[in-house]
């Protein structure tokens, strides 16, 4: 697919999304939107592909809502808004539904929908000039859509803060809060974060996959059954021949050859 | 995946888009490929402006008479992960159908099996030709209806599900109809005259409000009453401000059909 707003590279078994549209600071348009779900999903869907990064070109990780595009809102329905509301919000579902790791590598400012992406990923790595916030209230709105992301990464009564103060957080605020895993320097950034999805993506494929799945399917259910479920994920896993491998690869000390399988 | 279907046929006029399986020779199985095909039917009517209603039946004798065992056989050499796999993208299908936001009438020809029943269950209302049957048969087999299971609670209520997950036993249309399984059982003669026209009838709706409320409906189903009460709420406020209901209100007024825009 051709790509104007997202650029698309691949490091080995890495795949790299880029925001590209610095001259806005990455602001995530409906067409940014757009290209970014089909970028994550072939991504996904891309047997090459063991992990990947979402950054941002330039100083901006992603500035949040184009204010252009809330100008045009005056002249929509509500029904047209909802159904539109609807589509973009799926860009925030495309996180939980990867069945590969996915992992943010903050350059700058992740402001309103950007730092929703960054609560979306599975882990974030910031620079040290990345700044994480959802001003949103001081211009009239609030963090809706994204707001049951940034409860998971904070927990409730940080997000709650970060949406009602509007006030960001420096990239080691965001490590203490819990929606950085670290920080680094920032020319160290996308090579670390880069480093790090290339280990990721030299796990058993399968496993990530039913780990991952794992991770998002129990979130909201009882403890009980969320453990009964995974026992059904386990079974599965136990009859792999990537387990085999891996248990035989440890036994003899060498580094195991998965199949995915 | 463009419109080269290998096992279903689409066809849409008047706002109605039929999706019938087409594997008759074969009893229409609902096989991988065609829940991929049916699912990939659903969402583009779904995402059709043009589209009301979809009207869902079967070629030839069966509606979906369930799967060709010896196929299940090669189908069960598969490794858990890849039996995963693909069960997981056909069960996309029924989660489609699950939360569908516009009108899905099943016209059921002929025996609906297994899968087929839950596909029977899926639509939100059903016209069934008196020639056909209606039956869980993965239990005689050892297997257990997994997937469909909270389609059929939906459709059912939970101990007709769990009875007929059960027995596997076979309903006909009027035993179907008397469950709640059917609506209207009618001459197989009579089955796509009546389910058209039908089908026609409900496309008159205003389609805002039964989008909205289709999405409201699936969204709050679980939630505590409350509470969905107050999401409900705020969902209406998009439907007050339609262009649709301003319209649908001015035409009954003025006795005359309203012309929807569907915004």
């Amino acid at each position: 697919m051709e790509y104007e707003q997202v650029a698309v590279e691949q490091q080995g078994r890495v795949r790299v999304i880029c925001m590209n549209r610095p001259e806005k600071r990455n602001a995530l348009s409906e067409k940014m939107a757009s290209e970014l779900i089909s970028a994550l999903r072939e991504a996904d869907a891309d047997p090459g592909v063991g992990a990947v990064v979402l950054t941002g070109k330039g100083d901006s990780f992603c500035a949040g809502a184009d204010l252009g595009d809330f100008s045009r809102m005056a002249s929509k329905t509500a029904p047209v808004m909802h159904q539109e509301g609807i589509e973009s919000t799926e860009l925030f579902k495309t996180g939980y539904k990867m069945t590969k790791p996915l992992i943010a590598a903050v350059n700058g400012h992740a402001m309103g929908g950007g730092c929703g992406l960054a609560a979306m990923c599975h882990m974030v790595i910031a620079s040290e000039k990345a700044k994480f916030g959802t001003p949103e209230i001081k211009v009239g709105i609030f963090p809706f859509v994204i707001f049951p992301l940034i409860i998971r990464a904070v927990g409730p009564r940080r997000a709650l803060e970060m949406a009602i103060v509007g006030q960001p957080l420096g990239a080691a605020e965001a490590l203490e809060a819990g929606l950085a895993n670290k920080v680094l320097p920032a020319g160290e950034l996308l090579d670390g974060t880069i480093k790090l999805a290339s280990d990721l993506a030299s796990r058993s494929p399968l496993v990530m996959k039913l780990g991952l799945n794992a991770y998002n399917t129990i979130m909201d259910m009882e403890v009980n059954k969320a453990m009964d479920y995974l026992n059904t994920l386990r079974v599965i896993d136990f009859m792999s021949e990537d387990l085999k491998e891996g248990a035989s690869a440890f036994i003899q000390k060498r580094a195991p050859e998965w199949k995915g399988r | 995946m463009q419109e080269g279907y290998k096992t279903i046929v689409v066809n849409f006029a008047n706002n109605i888009c039929t999706i019938q399986l087409n594997q008759p020779e074969r009893r229409n199985p609902l096989s991988q490929i065609t829940a991929v095909e049916l699912n990939d039917a659903l969402l583009r009517a779904e995402r059709n402006k043009d589209v009301r209603v979809v009207l869902l039946t079967g070629a030839g004798d069966a509606f979906s008479a369930g799967a060709d065992l010896r196929e299940f056989s090669r189908y069960m050499g598969n490794t858990p992960l890849q039996l995963y796999d693909s069960g997981r993208e056909s069960t996309e299908m029924f989660k489609t159908g699950y939360r569908y936001t516009k009108p899905l009438i099943g016209a059921i020809n002929g025996p609906a099996f297994a899968g087929g029943f839950g596909l029977v269950a899926m639509c939100h209302m059903v016209i069934s030709a008196d020639t056909a049957k209606f039956a869980m048969t993965e239990i005689k087999v050892g297997l257990f209806p997994f997937v469909i299971m909270p389609i059929i609670k939906r459709a059912l209520g939970e101990k007709r599900a769990l009875e007929l997950s059960i027995t596997g036993r076979v309903l006909t249309a009027e035993e179907a109809k008397s469950i709640g399984l059917v609506d209207e059982v009618v001459p197989r003669e009579d089955l796509m005259k009546r389910a058209r026209a039908f089908a026609e009838e409900i496309a008159t709706r205003g389609p805002v409000g039964t989008r909205l409320g289709l999405t409201a409906y699936y969204e709050s189903n679980f939630m505590e009453p409350t509470i969905a009460m107050d999401y409900l709420n705020s969902i209406r406020v998009v439907n007050f401000k339609s262009d649709d209901l301003a319209e649908g209100a001015r035409a009954f007024l003025e006795k005359r059909m309203p012309e929807w825009k569907g915004e």
